[in-house]
């Protein structure tokens, strides 16, 4: 089982085979030979559930991802550099969800949010070229995060919807790549 | 009546069975309409806000990830109801108020 495979049903939580392999840009039959193996081994599961077919993981899979993940932070020697980008990270977060939140609700805040998400790309887009610098497959992000926002523009729900590529959505991925990486708890 | 209190972050009013969800292996016991009683929420858990009729976490607050997805689907989320894995039982009748963010056993009455 590879880090890739096993890491991409963890940060999507609930999906299909190819969106598992596309993921990563893996090939889809390596994938699903991959996650037959996994499912076999306890690691996922494949079930329908909510109207959709997909694997997730089990607590067993996510246990053994995270021995993954910590393994990859000794081989590359990144945990350092991983935790300072999580720690930039974390200040960043605290405005996207107050925009994401305003925006929501409303508020007046709501007016300026288009402005602080569009800050908080240009805030990790540094981010993500120090992370990936140490961890090439953490490359990404920022550009989903734009066709958001570009597509945001036409039509809001771009922000913070979670029926499709959103800025939210991606932004929560992020998130739970970074601790996911760090084996760190969600407060 | 038991009461437990939270913070209200998403509004709204519903009715249903506490549903207590540990991690990923006991999604598959979560049915339509059931209230999401969980520790924290990650990506992995959005599915279950598609089916829930509440959702009630351990952590999180008003500008939490969690917060931000209930009001997607527009269910009412008591968030950072502390000790609530240990205090609700699976099936008990709860009534969910998002704005005041209360969680009231419904049973116990």
């Amino acid at each position: 089982m590879t880090l890739l495979t096993l890491h991409a049903v963890r940060l999507l939580g609930f999906a299909d085979t190819q969106t598992v392999a596309a993921r990563f840009f893996q090939e889809p039959g390596l994938v699903e030979s991959q996650l037959i193996d996994a499912g076999v081994n306890g690691l996922v599961s494949h079930s329908t559930f909510a109207g959709i077919s997909g694997w997730s993981l089990s607590s067993l899979g996510r246990t053994e991802n995270e021995r993954l993940l910590a393994e990859e932070l000794d081989r590359t020697q990144a945990r350092q550099a991983v935790l300072a980008v999580h720690d930039d990270f974390a200040d960043i977060n605290t405005g996207v969800v107050e925009a994401c939140s305003a925006i929501q609700l409303h508020t007046q805040a709501s007016e300026d949010a288009m402005d602080v998400l569009m800050g908080a790309l240009a805030s990790w887009r540094p981010l993500e070229a120090e992370l990936t610098g140490v961890l090439p497959r953490c490359e990404g992000y920022a550009e989903r995060l734009l066709r958001a926002l570009k597509h945001a523009v036409q039509d809001t729900a771009w922000l913070t919807a979670t029926d499709r590529d959103s800025f939210h959505r991606v932004w929560f991925e992020l998130h739970e790549d970074l601790i996911a990486t760090l084996g760190i708890q969600r407060r | 009546m038991t009461i437990l209190i939270g913070v209200g972050a998403s509004t709204g009013t519903a009715h249903g069975f506490a549903r207590l969800i540990h991690g990923p292996d006991d999604f598959t016991q979560f049915q339509s309409g059931d209230v999401l009683v969980c520790r924290t929420t990650d990506p992995a858990w959005t599915p279950l806000f598609s089916m829930a009729s509440a959702v009630v976490t351990e952590t999180g607050g008003m500008l939490s990830h969690a917060a931000i997805v209930a009001r997607e689907f527009g269910i009412p989320a008591v968030l950072g109801v502390r000790d609530a894995l240990d205090l609700l039982a699976d099936g008990e009748s709860l009534a969910i108020d998002g704005a005041r963010g209360t969680v009231t056993l419904m049973d116990s009455e």
